[in-house]
């Protein structure tokens, strides 16, 4: 080794460094890695919002501070070398002869090993209690359910597999999403493009991708888990509340929003069926107003009795290449701030539509739309989509008359319904080539299977997709469109039509 | 200290081959050298434009400059490709090529043809790369996992994979040339451990290339099989397994993260102690710990899969990816080692390596963050891991070719480059790098995903930042390229030995005749023997047969400043 | 400068030089085998590891299959080996003639051995086994010799030839039934049929695309060698080795390993 060099120095003195510097040197690196880890670790990173980012957190700060000490460490001996060891002018000597410090060497190779040892056991621990399953997962009610994340290009959907059975006299009547497994065929089960949990549920889902690999990840939660084809995988967490509470909130038309852009202010009103994710700012006028925040970052008032449950909300993005709208294929994870809050807000009312279907196609349309995964390609407003691989659905309404005359279809409405069962039969001008998954009549796995009672209602919400908003102004061409005030006036002579025109498209 | 020997002959000046030499088929390895180093530049320009476009397109969350999301997932799978496989693998073959024999004190490599050939795959490697984008381009990132790389991305993948194939076979085939030349061409008295670090990395490297690169040929010769022929090993549908192809992709792809940087620690192992004047600290360790990150980084790959393993599976991984920090660790303090006392001279080549020391270690840092499991499941594919491997192939690698560059460049046209253009070029290249790819860390962390053109609107000012720092960047490479030029034509005339340098490649005139030396050459005792009478008597003896440098030209704008460069000892 | 290009001619011929470039295309050679390794090592372990998982299905294709062919194959391939040394032999002992035979009957050995593999490959495509996935059925000629399937008026008589297909399989009634010849309901059939889909035809599907991948790998390297060994044939008869035989030698150490592949294959794929 090299203390077989003749001009090998022993003591550290020759390099010109007195114990004393040494140490201070050594106190300054560990301060300056503490002080960074402590200041920057909450600071560059999201909202710790689940038990695993605390854990993941503390395990970050660890790391940053070790980290810290060593940039310290190299930079500040790199830098005071070329400060004190630069060519002086005139100086034309070479260095001394030194080839190596035996001592220095081993222990230049000792503690970094020491180091990454401790940061491995350290790993292993915050892992294994991250990753272990936890007691009562996904708990509804007493009660464990099954969630099921799906992954599409682009878009995610939430298949809940409900405890509540389905009555047995409606067994038929109820469409069970996806042809269920055996053991959930008689449960109640509906799918969301939002994944809803509530603060202190032990989230865990089984995923499975429909195409190529994606990756689930929720920052503020510090989960990732790829989704592999040909096998299911699993991921689990548990959100906390975090320090800004649940800020978010639902406004459900119809109400007025006092718009504040560029100093005037504005009054805008929504419709019916408007719905208008804002976050709370809080209460102006001695609680009578709300200041909210919408999405674009615009702020406004609305009356304080419209805000009703609040929820946190974080972003769900697919972590994987998947394809050209990998960065559209995101979603939302919607914390409740307890179990009552998400019963009442969201669970209740999936359960109670599933069990006891609206007659309006329109709106077991609504619905049903978020059973798919639409929303990855599609632009769409109404339900908050932006997706910009295939065209949006905005007005489609409007428009499906003359794309039925463009692709040679009998009416706007058949335009549609060729449109989701073979969509390559036409292309929209500007999106030639973009395939859209097939969604057929059977569930025989090879496409994705769409019954023809969710067919009708995604028809019959999309004809009703007007700019103006008015059912009648739909080019869809069916003649039982009539409308009654806000609403279908024959719901059921409308669903015959739409039976009539989708029945030459089933297998 | 009787061992001094200098090479005979009064030659003082050599010029350069006729430039039509170096577009056609040729044997002499400094040719072949040159031939690599221009390609794998030019490739460098073009995936560096294409990295300004992923910039310009990222200046706001959403999709505007780029026709289409796929048009943006071409543009940084070919970016990935070129940089990798077209830029730094063919440039260090550049170095490779140029030096081993000459460090030997070889007349050329041990097989002149194969390497010629070697070299001649890699433009029409590099010509199906870019075919594809008239057949529909590779639209799966570089590292083209299956399915979308087999069932949903264009014809131009599979040119990607024939590229990709040629780029391979061309890698086995030179290393193989590389190693039996080290092995087997080094002149008397040079044992491995009195070799230059320089061929004890490409040694490392090239060990590397021969048993990894097979595996890239292995999984590239199943994806082909999958696109065309019908058949389905990564298709979990008809039987075949996606995880196969990450498996086999990263066992190569891993340890090439290694052939990418070895060389350059052994660049900087040659920089930092020429111009500093003193020994390399810690030969033995320096050389040692290459072999030691060759060895490990055949048992790290799995923690590219730290999110798609089996979760039982990925602690192994951990462990292993956090010992190879130690040897890494190594190096970088045996650098500061070498530092320490010298003389340090602040030549371009220097600053450069002094770049990599102060870059590569944010990236060592951040790898052993990786390396934790729980904080990997944040910041796998993010931009985290964007910036993680910028730092270790831009900060570490190209900032140790720019080094070397400017190093070598001497001895390649027998001219010095211009010293301030060089500065310059290390300023706007060392402040645009850091501050493009530092604050991709937060990006990533904060939930920013890799290869993405649609991203949260919270982050836009993070992007706008490293976007501007980036252009920044882009436009410094032309300082060098415009270095280049200048110093070609109007360079100071270098001598043999402008650095003072005991390795065996500045025993001979700048640029080196055909067959490189003219008496076979004996090697001083010590490749980095500096601080001794024997060494400043065996540096002045090559002075005196070769000639000295051209003294500096103050006069001329842009001139070097003599402070910077060293002079002659014994004058 | 026009001449830099030298060829290596410029070198003269000492004897030591011509040890050392033998010494230097050794390693080189050695070293390019390795990376061929490699390369068919991923082929042979994406095989092993399907073989594992997937024994009803192997112990079938064997049935099928048998060794014959295959062994008288392998012993071709090793007698062209035993050839080669010998060629080599007589080369080094300066007799060009005895070379010039041998290294013809290794060329003519490795010949027929693609032969043999390629009347072999018609075989496995006259069973629907090909290198892209064949969706086989029961029905299928190649699960001929493990059942024997009987339709009766009310329900299937089923013999099982080969009592190992049968041994995992998951079925509600009792499996020892199959020990000899059976009728099973139209119940009990649908479940048989599911159950040996899942298990055995499916992965018999997938069986082609791995078997094929590595032996027409394999193949082509034989075919190379088989080239290799007429050119060294040309090169031998017109003195090129009476100095020097080291090309002769680098083509058997080639020539040795394509051999080493194939019994790593044979006995993977075939014998175990």
């Amino acid at each position: 080794m090299a203390a077989t060099q003749p001009q090998q120095s022993s003591n550290s003195s020759a390099f010109g460094v007195s114990l004393i510097s040494i140490i201070i040197f050594g106190v300054a690196m560990v301060i300056f890695g503490l002080v960074i880890g402590a200041v920057f670790t909450s600071k560059i990173l999201p909202e710790q919002a689940s038990e695993q980012a605390i854990a993941t957190d503390g395990l970050f700060q660890v790391l940053l501070s070790i980290g810290a000490m060593v940039f310290f460490l190299v930079q500040g001996l790199l830098v005071i070398s070329v400060i004190r060891f630069r060519k002086r002018p005139n100086d034309i000597t070479d260095g001394p002869n030194i080839h190596g410090n035996v001592t220095l060497e081993i222990v230049w190779t000792i503690i970094p090993s020491v180091i990454v040892v401790i940061l491995a056991i350290l790993s292993y621990v915050v892992w294994q209690d991250n990753a272990a399953p936890r007691a009562q997962p996904n708990f509804v009610n007493g009660e464990p359910i099954t969630i099921n994340a799906r992954g599409q290009r682009y878009a995610w959907t939430f298949e809940y597999v409900t405890n509540v059975e389905v009555p047995a006299e409606e067994a038929s009547a109820v469409q069970v999403q996806d042809g269920g497994e055996e053991s959930a065929a008689n449960m109640v089960s509906f799918t969301t493009n939002q994944l809803h949990t509530y603060a202190g549920q032990n989230v865990e889902l089984q995923m499975q991708t429909a195409d190529v690999i994606h990756s689930f990840w929720i920052p503020a939660m510090r989960v990732k888990q790829d989704l592999l084809p040909g096998k299911e995988t699993t991921i689990r967490f548990t959100p906390i509340e975090t320090e800004d509470g649940f800020p978010y909130a639902t406004l459900e038309g119809p109400f007025d929003l006092l718009l504040e852009e560029d100093g005037t202010r504005e009054t805008r009103s929504f419709g019916d069926a408007a719905e208008l994710v804002v976050r709370v700012i809080g209460e102006e006028s001695g609680g009578n107003l709300t200041r909210v925040q919408l999405d674009t970052g615009l702020q406004g008032l609305v009356d304080s009795s419209l805000i009703g449950s609040t929820y946190a909300r974080y972003r769900l993005n697919c972590a994987e290449l998947c394809g050209g709208g990998h960065g559209e294929m995101y979603t939302y994870l919607i914390v409740h701030p307890d179990e009552e809050t998400y019963l009442a807000a969201f669970y209740d009312s999936q359960v109670d539509a599933v069990l006891n279907p609206p007659a309006d196609p329109v709106l077991i349309g609504q619905r049903a739309i978020t059973n798919y995964a639409c929303a990855g390609c599609h632009t769409f407003s109404a339900l908050g989509w932006s997706g910009m691989t295939g065209p949006a659905l905005d007005g489609i309404g409007d428009r499906a008359g003359d794309r039925a005359t463009a692709a040679g279809d009998s009416n706007g409405a058949e335009y549609i319904i060729q449109s989701i069962r073979e969509p390559q039969a036409y292309f929209v001008p500007g999106y030639d080539g973009v395939i859209m998954p097939i969604h057929d009549s059977t569930d025989d796995g090879t496409n994705t299977y769409m019954p023809q009672s969710d067919l009708i209602g995604i028809v019959a919400y999309l004809c009703s997709q007007t700019a103006s908003g008015e059912l009648t102004d739909s080019t869809c061409g069916l003649e039982s469109w009539q409308a009654d005030g806000g609403t279908l006036a024959d719901t059921a002579a409308v669903v015959e039509e739409l039976t009539a025109l989708s029945d030459p498209y089933q297998e | 200290m009787a061992t001094i020997s200098v090479p005979l002959g009064e030659r003082q000046t050599q010029s350069m081959p006729h430039w039509t030499e170096y577009f056609r088929w040729t044997v002499d390895h400094k040719i072949i050298g040159v031939q690599y180093g221009v390609t794998a530049f030019i490739f460098f320009l073009i995936g560096g434009a294409l990295a300004m476009l992923i910039r310009w397109e990222l200046l706001t969350p959403a999709l505007d400059t780029m026709a289409s999301g796929t048009a943006y997932n071409q543009l940084f799978t070919i970016h990935g490709t070129i940089m990798i496989f077209l830029f730094v693998i063919p440039m260090w073959g550049a170095f490779g090529n140029y030096l081993i024999p000459l460090q030997l004190g070889a007349g050329d490599m041990a097989f002149p043809w194969l390497n010629a050939f070697a070299f001649w795959l890699i433009p029409p490697a590099g010509i199906l790369v870019i075919m594809g984008y008239f057949v529909g381009q590779a639209e799966a990132g570089w590292t083209s996992y299956p399915p979308l790389s087999t069932l949903f991305s264009g014809d131009g993948q599979t040119l990607w994979a024939m590229g990709a194939h040629l780029l391979g076979i061309s890698s086995i085939l030179g290393s193989i040339n590389f190693l039996v030349t080290i092995l087997n061409m080094r002149p008397e008295g040079m044992s491995l451990w009195k070799m230059p670090l320089f061929c004890w990395a490409q040694m490392a490297t090239s060990t590397i290339a021969v048993m990894a690169t097979p595996f890239l040929a292995g999984a590239l010769t199943l994806l082909l099989l999958d696109r065309v022929g019908g058949t389905s090993f990564f298709d979990a549908t008809q039987g075949g397994d996606v995880l196969l192809w990450q498996n086999v992709f990263w066992f190569y792809s891993h340890p090439a993260v290694y052939i990418m940087i070895l060389p350059g620690m052994g660049v900087l192992s040659e920089v930092l102690s020429i111009h500093s004047r003193k020994p390399i600290f810690g030969y033995r360790m320096i050389g040692l710990s290459s072999m030691a990150i060759a060895i490990v980084g055949f048992f790290v790959w799995a923690h590219h899969m730290f999110t798609s393993l089996q979760p039982e599976l990925r602690i192994p991984f951990m462990i292993t990816t956090m010992i190879i920090a130690v040897p890494t660790g190594i190096k970088i303090f045996s650098w500061i080692g070498t530092l320490w006392g010298g003389k340090i001279r602040f030549t371009s080549a220097m600053l450069f390596s002094l770049g990599f020391l102060s870059m590569f270690v944010i990236g060592g840092i951040s790898g052993v963050m990786l390396a934790a499991i729980p904080f990997n499941y944040q910041v796998h594919d993010t931009y985290f891991v964007v910036s993680h491997f910028h730092f270790v192939l831009f900060g570490g690698s190209v900032f140790a070719i720019y080094s070397g560059l400017y190093h070598w460049f001497p001895k390649v046209t027998g001219r010095m480059m211009n010293e301030t253009a060089g500065r310059v070029h290390f300023v706007l290249t060392y402040l645009g790098f850091f501050f493009t790819f530092f604050p991709m860390h937060m990006a990533g962390m904060l939930g920013m995903p890799r290869r993405v053109a649609v991203y949260a609107p919270e982050l836009q000012t993070w992007n706008v930042i490293i976007s501007i720092f980036s252009f920044i960047l882009g436009i410094s490479t032309f300082v060098f390229v415009g270095n280049v030029i200048w110093s070609m034509a109007r360079g100071r005339r270098a001598g043999a030995n402008p650095w003072r340098a005991l390795t065996l490649e500045w025993a001979t005139t700048s640029p080196p005749p055909a067959w490189n030396f003219d008496e076979p050459p004996i090697p001083f005792e010590d490749p980095y023997g500096y601080g001794t009478e024997a060494a400043t008597a065996y540096l002045d003896a090559i002075d005196r047969t070769f000639g000295v440098p051209e003294p500096p030209r103050p006069n001329i704008t842009g001139g070097d400043k003599q402070d910077a460069l060293p002079s002659p000892a014994g004058d | 400068m026009a001449n830099i290009a030298l060829s290596a001619d410029g070198h003269g011929h000492s004897a030591a030089e011509v040890a050392h470039k033998n010494n230097n295309q050794k390693l080189a050679m050695w070293l390019y085998l390795a990376s061929e390794i490699v390369i068919f090592s991923i082929m042979i372990v994406g095989y092993a590891i399907w073989r594992l998982n997937e024994p009803a299905a192997v112990s079938n294709i064997h049935k099928t299959l048998g060794v014959g062919l295959v062994t008288i194959n392998t012993f071709l391939l090793l007698s062209s080996s035993w050839a080669m040394v010998m060629g080599l032999r007589a080369i080094e002992m300066g007799n060009r003639r005895q070379f010039m035979q041998w290294i013809g009957a290794t060329a003519l050995l490795g010949a027929i051995f693609v032969g043999g593999q390629w009347v072999e490959y018609r075989e496995l495509s006259h069973l629907n086994l090909t290198l892209q996935r064949s969706d086989l059925t029961l029905q299928d000629e190649i699960f001929e010799s493990s059942f024997e399937i009987v339709p009766l008026d009310e329900g299937y008589e089923v013999t099982i030839l080969n009592q190992q297909i049968i041994n995992d399989l998951d079925l509600s009634y009792d499996t020892t039934r199959f020990l000899e010849t059976t009728v099973l309901n139209e119940e009990e059939y649908a479940e048989f049929e599911a159950a040996i889909t899942a298990e055995v035809v499916q992965a018999t599907s997938n069986f082609g695309m791995r078997f094929y991948a590595p032996t027409a790998f394999h193949g082509a390297h034989v075919v190379i060698g088989v080239l290799l060994a007429l050119h060294v044939l040309y090169l031998g008869s017109k003195g090129f080795y009476d100095e020097n035989p080291i090309g002769v030698e680098l083509f058997g150490l080639y020539w040795h390993f394509v051999d080493v592949v194939w019994i790593l294959l044979f006995t993977l794929i075939y014998l175990v």
